[in-house]
């Protein structure tokens, strides 16, 4: 008789357990957006920007670049969106190891997401002066200035208690990146998924 | 032995078995005082900064040298600084105390007193020692007073005293015949010239057209000051003849007594200027509880009335966070988002000033009922009752002056014309006449339609002053209506106001109830308001190329590439009810907000200040 209560106890704790596992997992899987699974995923960002060549960074930035122009040039943002997405993918899906092809979807994704938040960093007023008063290369003037947009945003992470962690603690710097975002968005006019792209598009080619 | 200070003592003052007088001169303790006084204003204004004294210009720096030099040392000889003191004051012990000294006060045996001329030696500073004071003294008090931008001003005031060109008429060369070349058309006329372009279009040189021209009135660069002056009171004589002559003095006359008349307007127009008056009151009525404590919100109500400047127009966030189980939380989401509609600096429309609108909390549900069938009482009880009367007689002035202005005006062109007659009669010159003529109604005209416009753009009063009522949807009684809002009329001040009573559901889901409140909420401002997949923001929907909600829910599900599926949230209008994602606690919190709260704001203040606003 004990040991059937035992038995019985058991089950029900193992099937707790298990269901308490599956809905906690479920629970990730349906909702990416979660707090923890925000941090993740930034995390994941840092180490990826850091354990890639910048070269490689840099070509698919090009690439990105180059399709966007081209082949996923739409009034629909939709589209556009789905169609960098699709040749993101069969662009990682090239390189050679697992691990950089993961490497290779996550800085693509802050990428994706510069390209298409370009028009609200230097909006046309600004693309017209910044076109205008450039003598070379109006692309490079217009990178540059982009780049001084994002050291900005930075800037301002940096002077806020967030930003306060160590140099190799990357949980901490995502953390504090996220809530950043969070607050900024909440306060000024620009998107979440910009300010973390910009931010970490900035800190990950500092190398 | 004695010390070396005790022999100085001694061959200066007298010295009897231990014990001392010493006498010190008034000269050299006044030098003293004042150097020290000097010094400590110049180190408290930071004069004495050495980063300040590098910085100083090299041109003072040679100034404040010579100033301090020259007048320091003629301070010293002026003031007979050199020489010995008539006064001195004396420290000695009590018995030895001069006779002639005034004793100020006595101290452990030591009696310290004032003396004049006495036999007696006086303890002086060396000369040198005072004139480098006197020295010092000054150059701390030039210091003080020059900076580097003041010195600057002394340095041109003298070319500022001198006559400019301006004062004079310029020469003939400079004005007659010449053309304006405009900015950066230089190329573009040369190439003209040598033939590459038929047409200089915009470079085209602005001729002045000598008709339009003027006398100059200043004086010739060649006319001697007598001649220039004579012509002055020349015209001046001239002028004062003509405006006794003419009707001008009637005019004036006529005007005077015209805003004699209406002084109580011009009284009530520059009080309201001055004590800043409202221009509108608008008014909302809720049950809700206040949103913050009932002594705090007073305090703000009260002793802080810029508060909801600080609140509204800079504080203002996107969203609002709320604590789960606060029985405030339905007030804090209606005060967000009234702040919103009304004030948020981002939109691009502004339609009213936040201290003319009030909302009062804690309101009984038939508040409204009751304020259209007695208003007066109503608004003397929520004690708005002044405000709102300011706004209504405000809106009386401002018609009131606009007639008083456009009477005024008539005087003027009445006055005008008869003199125009007179002139006309004896020269018979009928064709210039006509022209001038022509020309005076034309500018008459231009007045009088500039003060018709003035007055069309005056609101109508019930644009300036609004009442409405915003219900929770559970206060409902067995009198009030069944349906959502309920519409009342009344008049106050000759004034036919309606009256919007909106009964709002109270919803517990945060995202779903901040949505709600910004649909109620603006239906009770503006019920024309309607906010549709028109005037949303989001991409036009195009069947079989857009994607349907379900797919983007699915979509946005995926565990890779987080960032850039989020942009497909600039498409999903939440306050066009896209439900699935306000069940989707992870969204709300990184839904883009701005892009579709700027566009709703924008929408509802472009129909909101068709018929609200202030004067």
């Amino acid at each position: 008789m004990k040991r059937l209560s035992l038995y019985i106890k058991l089950f029900i704790s193992l099937s707790m357990t298990l269901s308490l596992v599956t809905v906690s997992f479920g629970s990730g899987a349906a909702q990416p957006y979660l707090d923890e699974n925000r941090v993740a995923y930034i995390e994941t960002v840092l180490q990826a920007f850091r354990q890639t060549k910048l070269q490689h960074i840099m070509n698919t930035y090009r690439y990105i670049n180059a399709v966007e122009r081209n082949n996923c040039r739409s009034a629909l943002s939709d589209l556009k969106v789905e169609c960098l997405l699709s040749f993101a993918k069969k662009n990682c899906s090239a390189t050679r190891s697992a691990r950089s092809s993961d490497h290779c979807e996550l800085y693509s994704d802050i990428v994706i997401v510069n390209k298409l938040s370009e028009n609200v960093f230097i909006n046309r007023s600004e693309r017209y002066r910044v076109t205008r008063n450039s003598s070379g290369d109006v692309r490079a003037a217009l990178t540059n200035r982009l780049q001084q947009k994002y050291g900005k945003l930075v800037t301002q992470f940096s002077l806020t208690p967030w930003s306060d962690c160590e140099k190799d603690d990357l949980p901490c710097l995502a953390t504090g990146l996220d809530q950043f975002c969070l607050d900024y968005t909440n306060s000024k006019s620009l998107s979440w998924q910009y300010c973390m792209s910009a931010s970490l598009w900035f800190i990950g080619t500092s190398k | 032995m004695r010390t070396r200070l005790e022999k100085d003592i001694i061959g200066h003052g007298e010295y009897f078995d231990d014990a001392a007088r010493l006498h010190f001169g008034a000269n050299s303790i006044s030098l003293f005082l004042i150097m020290f006084i000097s010094v400590v204003i110049a180190f408290n204004l930071d004069y004495l900064n050495g980063s300040y004294l590098k910085g100083l210009d090299t041109e003072l720096s040679f100034f404040i040298g010579l100033f301090s030099v020259l007048f320091g040392i003629s301070f010293y000889h002026y003031w007979r600084l050199g020489e010995k003191s008539v006064y001195y004051l004396s420290v000695s012990t009590t018995p030895y105390t001069p006779k002639d000294t005034i004793i100020l006060f006595n101290y452990k045996g030591y009696a310290v007193g004032v003396g004049y001329q006495a036999n007696v030696d006086i303890l002086e500073l060396p000369g040198l020692v005072r004139k480098l004071i006197c020295v010092g003294i000054l150059f701390n008090v030039a210091l003080v007073t020059l900076d580097n931008s003041g010195f600057e001003k002394l340095r041109t005031l003298p070319s500022e005293f001198a006559p400019s060109t301006s004062d004079f008429c310029p020469e003939e060369d400079d004005s007659a015949d010449s053309e304006i070349i405009p900015e950066g058309c230089e190329l573009i006329i040369r190439a003209h010239k040598l033939g590459y372009a038929k047409d200089l279009g915009v470079c085209e040189p602005k001729k002045i057209d000598p008709e339009k021209m003027q006398v100059c009135q200043k004086r010739r660069s060649d006319e001697p000051y007598l001649h220039y002056m004579s012509r002055l009171l020349v015209n001046s004589v001239e002028e004062q003849q003509a405006f006794f002559d003419n009707n001008k003095l009637k005019t004036i006359k006529d005007k005077f007594r015209l805003q004699l008349s209406n002084l109580d307007t011009l009284r009530d127009y520059q009080t309201y200027a001055i004590s800043a008056a409202p221009r509108a009151s608008h008014h909302v009525w809720t049950d809700l509880p206040y949103p913050d404590h009932y002594i705090i919100q007073k305090y703000r109500e009260y002793l802080d009335p810029n508060y909801c400047i600080e609140r509204f127009q800079k504080k203002q966030t996107n969203t609002i966070t709320l604590e789960t189980g606060d029985e405030r939380n339905n007030s804090k989401l209606l005060e967000h988002v009234y702040g919103q509609l009304l004030f948020n600096p981002k939109s691009k429309l502004t339609v009213g000033l936040c201290k003319e609108y009030k909302i009062h909390w804690n309101s009984e549900p038939d508040i409204c009922e009751r304020l259209a069938s007695n208003p007066k009482s109503v608004l003397q009880q929520a004690r708005v009752l002044p405000e709102v009367e300011r706004v209504l007689h405000r809106h009386d002035t401002a018609n009131a002056l606009l007639s008083l202005e456009e009477s005024i005006r008539d005087i003027e062109n009445v006055n005008e014309k008869s003199e125009e007659k007179k002139q006309d009669a004896p020269d018979n010159v009928a064709g210039l006449a006509s022209g001038e003529t022509n020309l005076i109604s034309k500018g008459q005209i231009d007045v009088k339609s500039k003060i018709a416009k003035g007055k069309q753009q005056i609101r109508k009063k019930n644009e300036l002053v609004s009442f409405q009522c915003f219900m929770t949807a559970n206060t409902m009684t067995a009198n009030t209506p069944t349906q959502k809002s309920n519409v009342s009329n009344f008049k106050f001040r000759d004034t036919e106001f309606t009256v919007t009573t909106r009964y709002f559901p109270l919803l517990e889901n945060n995202g779903e109830s901040q949505i709600s409140m910004y649909n109620q909420f603006s239906k009770v401002l503006e019920d024309r308001f309607h906010y549709s997949q028109l005037t949303s923001r989001s991409d036009v929907i195009i069947e079989g190329v857009s994607s349907e909600a379900a797919d983007n829910e699915k979509f946005l599900q995926a565990p890779s590439y987080l960032f850039t599926r989020l942009d497909i949230l600039r498409n999903v209008d939440i306050f066009l009810g896209n439900n699935w994602v306000l069940e989707r606690d992870d969204l709300l919190v990184v839904y883009p907000y701005h892009v579709h709260l700027q566009n709703y704001v924008n929408k509802f203040r472009e129909k909101y200040q068709e018929r609200h606003g202030r004067l």
